[in-house]
């Protein structure tokens, strides 16, 4: 017994000269089970803010997992129901110790119970502890604490039955200060804003609830209260004294505009941005052309005909631009146009003038022996450009021997296909005289011509 | 030390074209004077730099030829360096500029913000304490009837910097982003809208001006969704004063600055601050 005794007076002088009490107002938190590592300050700084009358409430651990005892400006602890274990606390373990920053009280009553509570069956043994616990709170409430401690000959039962309330007493408790938390947070534009009483209410709420905290978890979620509540009422402390400075901002708006001289903007339009650009721009440029009057910027220093490596900023511009588009436009989307393969260009000649023969010599197998008229072979009715285009692969045609153009009687030139079988006709081929032709085609000329001839459609499909 | 006769003479003579060798010249005697308030101890600890460094690099000679050429280079390097208003590192000035002149950098810095102040009128000036960053700020104090005359570089961006600042002083010292965007959509101007001059104003506002340091803009604590504010950055406190943009807010409402008394007062406490401790001020201290 003496040796258990020693043994818990030592441990409890071992850690009671590390730890002091809670700072603020007269909250003591009693700390059983705790290991150096895990126990961290209870921080509140109420700056700045209406004296909040807490009352004393001691905070009792029942319960000290190492991970669960956090700091109190960390989010709200996640507890879930089955973390709530019953306290199986051996008696060793059991080191009741009273902390506290002046005083120093004996602590030979608390070593008594625990030479009491070993005679005492096993079952009672967790309420042996309460019982301690609120003989403690007995014994320092000679300091200005609270009447709603248990009595002094607390009654087995009664603590029995107060554990097993306690936990959804808590549960509740935390979901109160949550859903307190909850609240204060989403209103709290109007809270800061507006000359209403909501804050004072809300601190009156955390008040009573208060009054029920007796474990750390509440505590915390009830000190994390505390902190959002002091900077609303640090901000609404700086709205108190920007009003009295009076700065009106849509006054400076419209001051703005009359300043640079757009007195009109506000009978006739409703904001800068539905006038023109050129107005707008003139806005800008003039507040712009004011304020450098007021800061001392250095010029930009650029070279009058540029400098040389250009490149790095032409691709800024490229990117600027991408960005700028993939913003929200007033305009409409450009009509996108189609990458054109400028390096294909060979490729697209030949292909078109095989197109083109082909439809030719599709053509002639038609109508065998009909020459058919260049023009109408040719023209585009609706395409000025589709018609020169035309004209350019007929003549690769023409070049390559595949068809021949004459005139025929009425001296309108006609496509003729000429016989491929004639090979021999090849080497004279070249013998012929090589005629060369330039036509030439205005636009009137075009148009002349799809009047005179009626070319309603062009014979040279087109495949897109 | 040979040198000094030399020193005597050109010392009256030119600011900065002593061309001046002496007997010992040709072996590249570093001689650098440093302007009207040429002093004595600048040449010899740069002539004594010279000699540490003929024994630490290679080209330890340096003419003054070469010596001249560094410095226009240093001066070019910061004023094109400043187009995009950015601070300059003082790493970046010496990776891409002295190189192998490492030694008598601080000589070098010296001349080129003196050229700077004497030819272009500008100041380098140190942005922070001991950050290493500079900026140039304009050394002459801008006159209404040059406004005309001022080229149209770039958007207009100075007004809408303005106007901030001045929000952001009116409204003692700090405002958040959402009352800065309710001002600014009166204007025309939506952090998620294109506008024609300035491009993507939240970009501008939250990111361009931060990185200029005229804007700070910091999280505001224990709100969800997050909620920023603005703040006046080092720059600003540099190029312009609270006086200067009050009596800008001032003229725009045609009224005078002492009917803020509030924010008259805190910009007098401003002006006497800057006015007492001006030599430990952010001159440039290399």
């Amino acid at each position: 017994m003496a040796d258990e005794n020693n043994s818990l007076k030592e441990e409890e002088e071992k850690v009671k000269p590390e730890y002091g009490a809670v700072a603020c107002e007269g909250v003591e938190v009693k700390l059983d089970e705790m290991k150096p590592d895990e126990m961290k300050p209870v921080e509140v700084k109420p700056d700045e803010m209406k004296p909040v009358e807490m009352k004393p409430v001691e905070v009792k651990l029942d319960e000290m997992k190492p991970d669960e005892m956090k700091p109190v400006e960390v989010k709200p602890v996640e507890v879930k129901p089955d973390e709530m274990k019953p306290v199986e606390v051996k008696l060793d373990e059991v080191k009741p110790v009273e902390v506290k920053l002046d005083e120093v009280k004996p602590v030979e009553v608390k070593a008594d119970k625990v030479k009491a509570d070993e005679e005492k069956p096993a079952e009672e043994k967790r309420a042996e502890e309460d019982e301690e616990w609120m003989k403690m709170e007995v014994e320092m409430g000679a300091d200005s604490y609270s009447e709603d401690v248990s009595s002094e000959e607390p009654e087995l039962d009664l603590s029995l039955l107060e554990l097993t309330v306690d936990r959804e007493k808590c549960r509740h408790i935390r979901r109160q200060y949550r859903q307190l938390i909850y609240t204060v947070q989403q209103h709290r534009e109007d809270i800061v804003n507006t000359a209403s009483d909501t804050l004072t209410e809300a601190l009156e709420e955390a008040n009573v609830l208060f009054d029920g905290v007796s474990r750390t978890r509440e505590a915390a979620l009830d000190a994390q209260f505390l902190v959002l509540a002091s900077d609303l009422g640090k901000e609404k402390a700086k709205q108190l004294n920007s009003d009295m400075n009076s700065f009106n901002y849509v006054a400076f708006c419209d001051l703005l505009f009359s300043f640079v001289g757009l007195n009109w903007i506000e009978d006739e339009f409703e904001e800068l941005s539905d006038c023109g650009d050129s107005v707008a721009l003139s806005f800008w440029e003039a507040v712009h052309k004011e304020s450098m009057c007021w800061i001392k910027q250095a010029e930009t220093f650029h070279f009058i005909f540029g400098s040389f490596k250009a490149e790095p900023s032409t691709r800024k511009r490229r990117l600027e631009y991408k960005r700028a588009h993939k913003m929200e436009e007033n305009g409409d989307m450009p009509t996108k146009l189609r990458k054109l393969d400028v390096h294909a260009n060979q490729e697209t000649t030949e292909k078109e003038v095989e197109r083109i023969l082909g439809l030719l010599q599709t053509y002639f197998q038609k109508y065998p022996d009909t020459p058919v008229s260049y023009f109408e072979f040719v023209i585009d009715p609706h395409s000025f450009s589709r018609t020169v285009e035309n004209i350019f692969y007929v003549s690769f045609i023409i070049r390559d021997g595949f068809a021949r153009i004459r005139l025929d009687q009425d001296r309108l030139p006609v496509l003729e296909p000429t016989n491929i079988n004639k090979v021999d006709e090849d080497t004279d081929a070249s013998s012929y005289s090589r005629k060369q032709g330039v036509i030439s085609l205005s636009l009137q000329d075009w148009k002349n011509i799809v009047s005179t001839f009626e070319i309603s459609e062009a014979m040279i499909k087109n495949t897109y | 030390m040979l040198q000094k006769p030399r020193n005597g003479a050109c010392a009256s003579a030119q600011a900065h074209s002593s061309r001046d060798l002496g007997p010992v010249g040709d072996t590249g005697v570093l001689n650098v004077s440093s302007g009207p308030s040429s002093s004595k101890d600048t040449l010899n600890s740069s002539s004594q730099g010279s000699h540490s460094s003929q024994t630490a690099t290679y080209p330890g000679l340096r003419t003054q030829k070469q010596l001249e050429l560094k410095v226009a280079e240093l001066v070019q390097f910061l004023l094109i360096k400043d187009q995009k208003k950015m601070p300059i590192k003082r790493t970046g000035i010496l990776k891409h500029v002295i190189r192998d002149y490492k030694d008598i950098f601080p000589d070098l810095l010296k001349l080129a913000v003196e050229r700077l102040e004497y030819v272009f009128g500008y100041k380098l000036v140190e942005l922070e304490p001991k950050r290493n960053t500079y900026i140039l700020v304009n050394a002459l104090e801008p006159l209404e009837e040059d406004a005309s005359v001022r080229g149209d570089q770039g958007t207009p961006t100075t007004g809408l910097l303005m106007i901030i600042l001045g929000l952001i002083f009116m409204n003692g010292n700090g405002i958040a982003e959402s009352e800065v965007w309710d001002f600014l959509q009166r204007l025309g101007v939506y952090p998620t809208r294109k506008h024609f001059i300035f491009g993507d104003p939240k970009k501008l506002i939250t990111e361009d001006f931060v990185r200029q340091r005229y804007l700070e803009y910091q999280r505001i604590p224990h709100t969800d969704p997050a909620e920023y504010q603005f703040q006046w950055g080092p720059r600003t406190n540099l190029e312009t004063s609270k006086m200067k943009v009050l009596k800008f807010v001032a003229k725009v409402h045609n009224q005078d600055p002492t009917d803020w008394p509030a924010q008259y007062c805190e910009a007098l406490v401003d002006e006497e601050n800057r006015a007492s401790p001006e030599l430990s001020g952010p001159i440039l201290s290399s």
